[in-house]
């Protein structure tokens, strides 16, 4: 009987040892992961741009985001690319390209606090349906002062649903993707 | 027993009467020969080599005869030189008939074969449980009338045992206060090895598949483990029985809410050859679940489960395997999918979900693929003396996928992909010793467990995982004994376990780290029971010391998850939980009048892990997020138990049952979040068997769960804790035996029949949505024996 529980526990060590192998996993590749999204800021008419991001280079956690402060000239009108970006990878993910492939399914949002901080705001692109998607648009800086310039990208948004298509989130639902507070400043 | 020992006796008296009639009748010579031989030996079991005591033996031709010992021995003196017939009798036993020719005394040992001999079960053997501990059990009978619902659905009607639900088909059981890690499942002697520590991870067991289900609460068995903080739940298989028989069992389960089907169909088979098994499979189908108000979108469920068993008895040993096959597809609630702090202030501040689709049975992203594989096969051998040697070896394969809503084309990529793999063997020796003249016995169970686990995540999700790739190779040795006197019973138990953790943990900068750990964890208990001698007092008592080591999420966990809306880190300092566990279980009876059984515990653990918020929520891409932390501290926990039964007529009975749970945090002095609230049920069952059909019944249950006051003020909750709330169903049926053989039940079951709009503080969609609304359930099951 002690022999059977002898024998037995050494063949179940070795059952058990056999089972594992020892090869070293490998890293992830977020395809996904945004780490940098992009305003470029063009005055309508004008030659020269002025590009201001947002960068979480490592993704959520371990090194801090960085935000820049968006500083324009007051009472202008500016035409503006929004892009966005992987930078985890070489050369880095565009990100853009996707959202416009998925344009249907993706709308951009920039609010401004106080409300009036930007005015006479406009969307300039579209998507396959007519609606707008937000990768392009165009506003008015107001009189110098300082605020916050809020963007933020809703995945599968209620397009229809009333004055989303006015660049007003109240009722676009969705779930957020981006959601970025740039401090601002009209000079 | 006793009365047919009795009947026993007649019947040789009057086979007595009979030979002599006939030797009266023919004269037979008296040879001269030598009559001082004897026949002596031991009646055994043949399979478990048990004495089978108070056995007949009886010579044919001198009817001679003997009735064997408490311990199967027998003695037959002055036997004559000649050929004798010999017939060994036992009740449940084909009798023995053996030829001897006797020229001098003869002493050896008769087997027979036990007609009632089981198979696969796995706690039927000497030592159970410790005593000390409070253990409910579902039997077959109380499950076919739940037939339809998942584990913590069955077990929530259990006083003390509650459900930590992730919308309406995922639920995880709680024990007095404690869930996850801190409970063993073991399913037909195999503790289950899956991805548990997730909260929206639900048991991979099948009840359709169980004979019955246990719940123990106190001090629990120490064969499978030392973490049994909480308690364990026990399911066992369909029993195999050796003697030949066919047993056929066809169930159909229609619902109205979610306009669900479920059918399972088993078949258990026994043969003369000493062999048996079982088959059995179930398909379960559901679409959209409804609340009162509105469609919950994307809580549709498909389950598709396979399990079968056999069993090999020979002579001193025997074989049995068992496999489960459990693969299940469930829709996460489409408006508990969330972004940010934003989002989720946007669904709570909305008084209905916000995404509300028409009725589907489609179930798409996000969404979760659980496919698990169980497997063992398992040894025992007889020894004499009640002496039992078992090996079993088992493994399993856990593959769990969760899928989100992605980016180009992603959704049908999983989101998450991870393979458990683990291996167990236990070897176990158990033993009976009779102490003193008296029936007092002393039964041990000592044995050695190996475990070798291993974690692969698929990096083809394209998403950094939740946790990382690890080894964990365990050893552990245990004893436990228990010693049964007259009315009281004494046991004791400890265990070790030695385990080692390998994690390949990538850092933020995608570089492969190697963390190692070696945790030692131990259990010991110690208990007792006393029962009054027309049993209708018994007293338990027990305590138990368990520790559970940190599991991978709480050690590892690095990122977001968006099942929570909430940033997690694990802590890799995180040192084993200790706790220490007193319960006390009174039970009393008078006639079948009234039946009461009150349990009362209180429970210290050090180190306990739980996650608390940091004080800022982390800025990402996304927006903000609450961020948290695995801290540890000393908890405590303490409650009480009461369950009524009265049967005040044979025709009607009355139940009721009450918990209550404290649990505090000692470094905080403030509440554990998520603790069950208090509860309070009662109902009535009338039951009536009339000539044409049997076991009609009626009744109903009224629930009322008291609303959670007792909440930890510094950690924040997304929405305050909701309202009390009740609840009443009743349900109706009865069978009807087509013939001896054949018999079909129906029944039918109504759930929250007042379409109470509420929502339950340990469902973590209650942020969303209400529960479900009214729920009919129609049952049908045919049995051939």
């Amino acid at each position: 009987m002690k022999k059977t529980l002898i024998y037995g526990s050494a063949l179940s060590m070795l059952l058990l040892l056999n089972g594992c192998k020892k090869d070293n996993p490998t890293p992830v590749n977020e395809e996904e992961l945004i780490t940098t999204v992009q305003l470029i800021f063009q005055e309508e008419g004008g030659m020269s741009s002025d590009t201001f991001s947002f960068k979480d280079i490592d993704g959520v956690g371990g090194i801090a985001a960085v935000t820049d402060s968006i500083i324009l000239k007051k009472d202008i009108r500016y035409i503006v690319q929004t892009r966005v970006l992987n930078e985890t990878t070489s050369p880095a993910d565009n990100i853009t390209e996707e959202i416009l492939e998925e344009g249907t399914e993706h709308q951009f949002f920039y609010q401004s606090t106080p409300a009036d901080f930007i005015n006479n705001f406009e969307y300039l692109d579209e998507d396959d349906n007519g609606f707008p998607i937000g990768l392009e648009f165009g506003c008015n800086t107001k009189n110098a002062a300082t605020g916050t310039l809020r963007v933020t990208l809703r995945h599968e948004p209620v397009k229809d649903a009333a004055n989303v298509i006015n660049n007003d989130i109240t009722n676009a639902n969705g779930e957020t993707d981006i959601e970025i507070d740039f401090p601002a400043r009209w000079y | 027993m006793h009365l047919q020992k009795i009947g026993c006796k007649f019947a040789i008296m009057l086979h007595k009467i009979l030979w002599v009639m006939l030797l009266c009748v023919a004269p037979v010579a008296v040879q001269a020969q030598s009559c001082e031989w004897s026949i002596s030996g031991k009646v055994i079991d043949e399979h478990d080599q048990s004495a089978l005591s108070y056995s007949n033996i009886i010579l044919l031709e001198t009817n001679q005869y003997a009735v064997a010992d408490s311990n199967g021995y027998f003695i037959i003196r002055q036997v004559c030189s000649g050929k004798y017939t010999l017939i060994v009798e036992h009740i449940g036993c084909t009798p023995d008939t053996v030829t001897l020719d006797v020229n001098s005394s003869i002493t050896r040992n008769f087997y027979l074969e036990h007609h009632e001999e089981e198979l696969a079960g796995i706690i039927t053997t000497a030592v159970k449980y410790t005593s000390g501990l409070s253990s409910h059990e579902v039997d077959s009978k109380e499950l076919e009338k739940l037939e339809g619902k998942n584990l913590g659905q069955i077990l929530n009607g259990i006083a003390g045992v509650n459900q930590l639900k992730t919308g309406a088909n995922i639920s995880k059981p709680i024990i007095h206060g404690l869930y996850g890690d801190r409970i063993l499942l073991v399913e037909n002697g195999v503790r289950l090895e899956s991805q548990n520590w997730g909260t929206e991870h639900a048991p991979e067991i099948d009840p359709l598949a169980a004979q019955s289900i246990s719940v123990i609460k106190g001090a629990a068995t120490l064969e499978y483990g030392t973490e049994s903080l909480g308690g364990m739940v026990v399911i066992q298989p369909p029993v195999l029985k050796k003697q030949p028989h066919l047993n056929v069992d066809i169930s159909l389960v229609g619902q109205t809410n979610g306009k669900g089907i479920t059918t399972a169909a088993k078949i258990q088979q026994g043969f003369k050859k000493q062999a048996a098994y079982y088959l059995q499979g179930t398909f379960k189908k559901l679409g959209d679940q409804q609340a009162p108000d509105y469609n919950l979108s994307n809580t549709g469920l498909q389950e598709t489960n396979l399990s079968a068993g056999f069993g090999w008895m020979k002579r001193g040993w025997d074989l049995s395997g068992h496999y489960a096959l459990y693969s299940q597809k469930a829709g996460i609630f489409r408006s508990a999918h969330i972004g940010n702090l934003t989002d989720l202030n946007n669904a709570i501040q909305s008084d209905t979900p916000l995404i509300v689709l028409p009725f589907t049975y489609d179930i798409i992203a996000p969404k979760q693929h659980n496919t698990h594989h169980l497997a063992k096969v398992q040894l025992r051998k007889y020894f004499s003396k009640q002496r039992t040697l078992h090996i079993a070896y088992s493994a399993q394969h856990n593959r769990r996928q969760e899928y989100d809503i992605r980016r180009g084309g992603r959704s049908d990529i999983a989101s998450l992909d991870m393979r458990l793999f683990t291996n167990n063997v236990l070897t176990t020796f158990q033993r009976t010793h009779s102490i003193g003249k008296k029936s007092h016995l002393l039964e041990g169970k000592s044995g050695i467990h190996f475990t070798a686990k291993q974690n692969r995540n698929d990096a083809a999700t394209g998403v950094k995982p939740l946790i990382p790739d690890y080894y964990q190779y365990g050893i552990g040795f245990f004893d436990m004994e228990q010693l049964k006197l007259r009315s009281f019973t004494l046991d004791w138990g400890a265990r070790y376990d030695y385990t080692r953790m390998l994690a390949y943990v990538f850092d933020n900068n995608n570089r492969l780290q190697t963390p190692t750990y070696n945790f030692h964890t131990y259990a010991i208990s110690l208990g007792g029971s006393w029962t009054s001698r027309q049993q209708e007092v018994q007293l338990q008592s027990g305590i138990a010391v368990n520790s559970r080591f940190p599991n991978a999420s709480e050690l590892f966990s690095n990122g977001l998850h968006h099942g929570i809306a909430a940033i997690e880190f694990g802590e890799p300092d995180l040192r084993p939980e200790k706790g220490i566990k007193w319960t006390t279980t009174l039970l009393a009876q008078y006639k079948k009048f009234i039946q009461a059984e009150v349990t009362a515990y209180i429970s210290t653990i050090y180190d306990f892990i739980y996650l608390a918020p940091l004080p800022e929520p982390i800025l990402t891409i996304r927006g903000a997020f609450p961020a948290f932390r695995y801290y540890q501290t000393d908890a405590q926990l303490a409650g009480l138990d009461m369950t009524l039964k009265s049967t005040p007529a044979k025709w009607l009975s009355l139940y009721g049952r009450y918990s209550i749970l404290r649990g505090k945090n000692k470094s905080t002095d403030e509440y554990l979040i998520y603790m069950p609230a208090d509860n309070i049920a009662g109902g009535f069952e009338w039951q009536q068997d009339f000539s044409a059909v049997k076991n009609v019944f009626f009744g109903m249950e009224y629930k009322y769960t008291f609303e959670q006051k007792k909440l930890p003020i510094s950690i924040p909750d997304f929405k305050a804790a909701p309202g009390d709330y009740h609840l009443l169903g009743a349900s109706a049926g009865f069978t009807y035996p087509v013939n001896d053989k054949n018999s079909i039940s129906f029944s039918v079951s109504g759930e929250n029949i007042t379409n109470s709009r509420y929502r339950e503080y340990l469902n973590r969609f209650r942020y969303y949505a209400d529960e479900t609304a009214w729920n009919l359930t129609f049952r049908i099951k045919y049995s051939f024996q």
